[in-house]
């Protein structure tokens, strides 16, 4: 096994470099308050984080904002994350998603929206696809396994933030069909990613 | 509850999406940490929904790192609350000793008040005792009292029926009254004797007669042409004026009363004649 100890000086500039530590041990030093652990959690995660709250921000500027706000959060209530409940991915990227989710929905960024005269709803926005340029190569792939239908009712839901009665007055469909149409596009990635 | 019919409702997926609200979150949650399989369920969701939104990374711009770190190091600590998995963990142990403090303190209070119960209890115990033997000493006098009381009470009965017998008897028109005076040996003796005319029953009153001697007795007899007829023994204990039974008697001309021995005799002693009435 493989081990990249911290340089002590962690505000030197050198590139990050993923540290291989075990989630267990992770989450360890993170319960003990230990502040390198934020350190492998950034190096580790900040691209998939960065990558979510970019494409709910759709603002380089506002992204960064929502990061630093989100590792804080991380860090400062980490003692409300418990193992049972789940994988430390899946708390750490809600947090970051209802922070940026949060962001958007405020009147700061609808005033600052507005003056930008961009009037269209989330949902037009996501056609006209901010470029977020992914690196991850699968993503076409993937994308063109599911329907249309599905692609959007999921980015609808998880990256704008919308609840399933949003949803259904957008698209104007039943909620019964939100609700087959949101599992349809999840068993499919579950079969995907398996 | 079926398990398979609420995962494929979709709840999870939404729950799993963002798309619920609090109160539907919490149902999910409560559902979630029910039944395990909710929870695996939602374990599988939860890692599909992130590898997918993982497609969109993007590397954040270099300076950012020291930006969130800084961030994140000038925060001031929350105090760490009971780290059950790390005991060596310093700050934790004044926790417990301020527990231990105060459950000893309580401890010590808790004794010196089961102390003061138990010497409380047992005085008013003694208390208690001392009074129900006093009651008992009362009780025991009351019963004795009581007796005498129903004794008395049976005594004054039985002198009420003699008497009402006696008055029965001497209002009888039938009756003859016979007055026994004392001869020349007891001048001051008088005895009452009532003969029934039609029954021939005798019954006897003395007024006035000496105490008899322990082994002596009075006997009455009857006359009846110079002959004397034994008409019984007089009662002893008998007190004055109480009228009492004697044999029956036909036919008499006189009544006497002699001192016998006890039991009587055949033939009256004529020199101990204490009373004489003619008819």
């Amino acid at each position: 096994m493989e081990f990249y100890i911290l340089a002590p000086n962690k505000k030197s500039l050198s590139p990050p470099r993923p540290v291989n530590l075990s989630e267990e041990e992770l989450i360890q030093r993170l319960k003990r308050r230990d502040e390198s652990a934020m350190a492998i959690l950034y190096d580790n995660y900040s691209a998939a984080l960065y990558g979510v709250i970019l494409r709910i921000v759709r603002s380089e500027a506002l992204a960064e904002d929502v990061m630093q706000e989100s590792f804080v959060k991380i860090w400062t209530s980490f003692e409300q994350y418990e193992v049972e409940k789940g994988r430390l991915f899946t708390w750490i990227i809600n947090i970051a998603r209802n922070t940026a989710i949060d962001k958007i929905r405020s009147k700061q960024y609808r005033v600052s929206a507005k003056t930008k005269a961009i009037e269209d709803s989330p949902v037009s926005n996501m056609q006209s696809s901010y470029d977020v340029k992914p690196e991850h190569l699968g993503l076409k792939e993937i994308v063109a396994k599911l329907t249309p239908d599905q692609k959007q009712i999921i980015d609808m839901m998880y990256f704008d933030g919308y609840t399933q009665s949003e949803v259904a007055e957008e698209l104007a469909i039943p909620l019964g069909t939100v609700k087959t149409r949101c599992r349809a596009a999840i068993k499919m990635l579950i079969k995907l990613f398996r | 509850m079926d398990i398979e019919a609420y995962i494929s409702s979709g709840i999870l997926d939404l729950f799993a999406a963002g798309a619920l609200t609090a109160a539907e979150r919490k149902e999910v949650e409560q559902m979630a940490q029910q039944y395990p399989e909710v929870q695996a369920e939602l374990d599988r969701i939860n890692t599909a929904l992130n590898q997918y939104g993982a497609l969109h990374a993007v590397t954040p711009p270099a300076h950012l790192r020291a930006k969130v770190l800084e961030a994140v190091s000038v925060r001031p600590l929350p105090p760490i609350v009971a780290d059950i998995d790390d005991n060596l963990n310093a700050k934790v142990i004044p926790f417990r000793k301020a527990d231990q403090q105060a459950a000893s303190t309580a401890f010590k209070w808790l004794v010196a008040a089961s102390v003061t119960l138990l010497l409380i209890s047992n005085g008013v115990s003694l208390y208690f005792y001392n009074n129900w033997k006093k009651t008992e000493k009362r009780l025991q006098l009351a019963e004795i009292s009581q007796n005498q009381y129903a004794q008395n009470i049976e005594r004054v009965q039985q002198r009420l029926n003699q008497n009402q017998q006696a008055l029965a008897l001497l209002s009888d028109p039938a009756i003859q009254r016979i007055v026994l005076k004392g001869v020349a040996k007891s001048p001051a003796s008088k005895v009452m004797v009532y003969w029934h005319r039609e029954t021939k029953g005798v019954y006897l009153s003395v007024e006035n007669l000496p105490a008899p001697p322990a082994n002596q007795q009075y006997q009455l007899w009857a006359l009846l042409d110079g002959k004397p007829i034994d008409a019984g023994m007089l009662n002893p204990g008998e007190e004055t004026y109480a009228v009492q039974p004697m044999k029956n008697i036909a036919q008499a001309q006189a009544f006497a009363i002699t001192l016998e021995p006890k039991g009587g005799s055949s033939s009256p002693t004529l020199d101990q004649m204490y009373v004489m009435g003619t008819i």
